[in-house]
């Protein structure tokens, strides 16, 4: 199945439309479905070499909110507000509208082709990054929701799929919402951490917000995007101890999949790093390679706070 | 205020929230509309303030005040009652019957109905002044116009206020 | 002679420097019709004044909620303007407390997943 999908987008590359038309309909077809609503049911799936994670969900949008049943309970959003009723606590933005959106001109469009999916008609758009395929998606035609995306890592295999099981674009009725109003927190971008890049591997630092002793650094290329939390070195999540390690260029770091996301643990000499995002492998590689390096404050020191610490 | 001197989204909210949502409802006349203006405009100057150089607070605050308000009839293509440009208009629009106006009871809501009656420069100059409480100086700031001019259309305004009201 | 015209909108502000001010109450002592005009312009000017101040409806800035809940659809509507979030008060937060920061901030990006959030923690 995939090698037909290689075989139409290569024919496709040679189809390309000019890159800033590309870049528009690239961008018109996300917005569109962020804004589409519909009912389902899906399956979501993340992979890196033996390292996998899965989980179904069913999901309502309407009117701009949208609800996601997982099996770790609800998460909804409403413009820019989202609660999740799995834990203690939720977290909502401060945007007015939906925050500025800058595609990657690394992005060009394939040519859309028809086709079918779930009985429906059916739009299938690659998105290229130079001459690589990095996705595939595949957007219902009635209602520009994407039934099925597909992202690739630099060999072309598989990382994250994400598709529709069940889908009706009528939506019955709102989701439910709970009825009682709670006083609220706010939190603003703010004050930047010096130790982060504003550009780093293609992707660009949008926001930074802080909490308490930590800061999280938000970043986006346009198509995937990741947070960077940065707390003090002792902060190291106790889900890492049974994390992945992986190198790159000769150092260490530690990851976790989930199937939305991969997680990241490092500490430099200062700092505690937490990167959490949905872009693929490759993309993780030179992030990382452009962020504070891994490391030990040394022998002596280590002996200085184990005396005197 | 504290004594820092970019003032916090804080003790702004709480010093001017009240003067903005007043401020946006005599505008406006819609208390609807008035608590998103506010909210808007709260929004902005907490974006602002880190990008904000002490100076004159009051006309910065009142030009994000104003420029939300544009933005927001831009945004839903509703005209603020009447032509921005300035002109000369002496069009009674929605005036109250004169026997009504001053039982005392009914004055503001009367005076309400005529101040949205009025070209939107004219009324948002006598709001600023009188509701607002900003200076002549501090209204040009905020409005980007001359002094002059300010003074101009506060008077027009509150003439065209009489003619309707009596 | 020249009326006061909009110079007696100043002079009721107080906006006149000590000399314009004191020319314009001379000329006040002399012009009937420029003092009825200022009589007019004062009253409109304390009705304007004596307008109510009204109590904005909206709560502004509060503390942190042990669990969320949410606003009815109209509030909710107003208040989407405002930011909001809970600072973690752990050293060391789990993930899941990261992943909600951080998909709060990524479904207001569109991306070329449909699901925004889900499976966000391991």
């Amino acid at each position: 199945m995939r090698r037909v999908t290689l075989l139409i987008t290569a024919v496709a590359l040679t189809l390309v439309v000019p890159a800033a038309q590309a870049e528009d309909d690239l961008a018109g077809y996300l917005e569109s479905a962020m804004h589409a609503e519909f009912s389902g049911s899906g399956v979501v799936m993340c992979v890196w070499g033996v390292d996998s994670a899965a989980t179904t969900y069913e999901i309502t949008r309407t009117d701009g909110m949208s609800m996601v049943t997982g099996p770790d309970g609800e998460f909804m959003t409403h413009d820019g507000m989202t609660a999740s009723s799995s834990g203690a606590d939720w977290y909502a933005l401060e945007v007015s509208e939906w925050a500025a959106w800058n595609m990657s001109d690394r992005y060009r469009l394939g040519d859309p082709t028809p086709t079918e999916r779930l009985g429906r008609s059916a739009t299938e758009i690659t998105v290229m990054e130079d001459d690589l395929i990095r996705a595939r998606i595949v957007l219902d035609d009635a209602s520009t929701v994407p039934l099925l995306t597909e992202v690739y890592n630099a060999a072309g295999e598989v990382f994250r799929m994400s598709a529709l099981v069940e889908f009706e674009p009528d939506v019955p009725e709102m989701p439910h919402m709970p009825e009682e109003y709670v006083e609220y927190d706010m939190l603003m971008p703010g004050e930047v951490s010096a130790d982060l890049p504003e550009d780093v591997g293609g992707y660009t630092r949008t926001d930074t917000y802080g909490l308490d002793s930590s800061t999280q650094s938000f970043y986006s290329d346009g198509l995937f995007t990741f947070s960077v939390f940065e707390a003090g070195r002792g902060a190291v999540p106790t889900d890492f101890r049974t994390a992945t390690a992986f190198e790159v260029d000769g150092l260490q770091y530690r990851r976790i999949i989930s199937p939305n996301n991969v997680w990241v643990q490092w500490s430099s000499p200062e700092h505690s790093y937490v990167l959490v995002g949905d872009l693929p492998p490759d993309h993780i590689s030179e992030v990382l390679a452009g962020l504070p390096d891994p490391g030990t404050r040394g022998v002596m020191m280590r002996l200085i706070d184990r005396l005197f610490g | 205020m504290a004594d820092h001197a970019v003032p916090t989204w804080e003790e702004v909210a709480r010093d001017h929230g009240r003067r903005i949502y007043n401020f946006a409802y005599r505008l406006t006349g819609n208390p609807d509309d008035a608590s998103d203006l506010m909210q808007e405009v709260l929004l902005r100057v907490r974006r602002g303030l880190s990008g904000y150089t002490p100076g004159s607070f009051e006309g910065w605050l009142w030009r994000i005040t104003r420029n939300a308000f544009l933005d927001d009839v831009r945004r839903k293509k509703r005209r603020p009652t009447s032509p921005l440009p300035d002109d000369d208009r002496t069009s009674l629009g929605s005036a109250p019957p004169p026997e009504d106006v001053l039982a005392e009871s009914r004055l503001p809501e009367h005076l309400q109905q005529a101040l949205l009656a009025l070209p939107f420069d004219f009324r948002e100059a006598v709001v600023m002044c009188d509701v607002v409480g900003l200076s002549y100086e501090e209204i040009a700031e905020a409005t980007d116009v001359p002094v002059g001019t300010v003074r101009s259309r506060i008077h027009r305004g509150r003439k065209m206020l009489k003619g309707m009201l009596g | 002679m020249t009326h006061l015209g909009d110079l007696l909108s100043a002079f009721l502000d107080d906006e006149l420097d000590s000399e314009q001010r004191l020319a314009a109450e001379a000329h006040l002592s002399e012009c009937n019709s420029c003092v009825a005009e200022r009589d007019d312009l004062a009253a409109v000017r304390s009705w304007m004044r004596e307008l109510p101040v009204l109590e904005a409806p909206i709560p502004l800035a509060a503390r942190r909620p042990p669990r969320w809940t949410w606003a009815a659809a109209s509030v909710a509507a107003a208040s989407l303007a405002i930011g909001l979030a809970i600072a973690p008060a752990q050293p060391a937060p789990g993930l899941d407390v990261l992943a909600s920061q951080h998909s709060a901030r990524v479904v207001v990006s569109p991306g070329i997943s449909a699901v925004r959030g889900i499976g966000g923690a391991p």
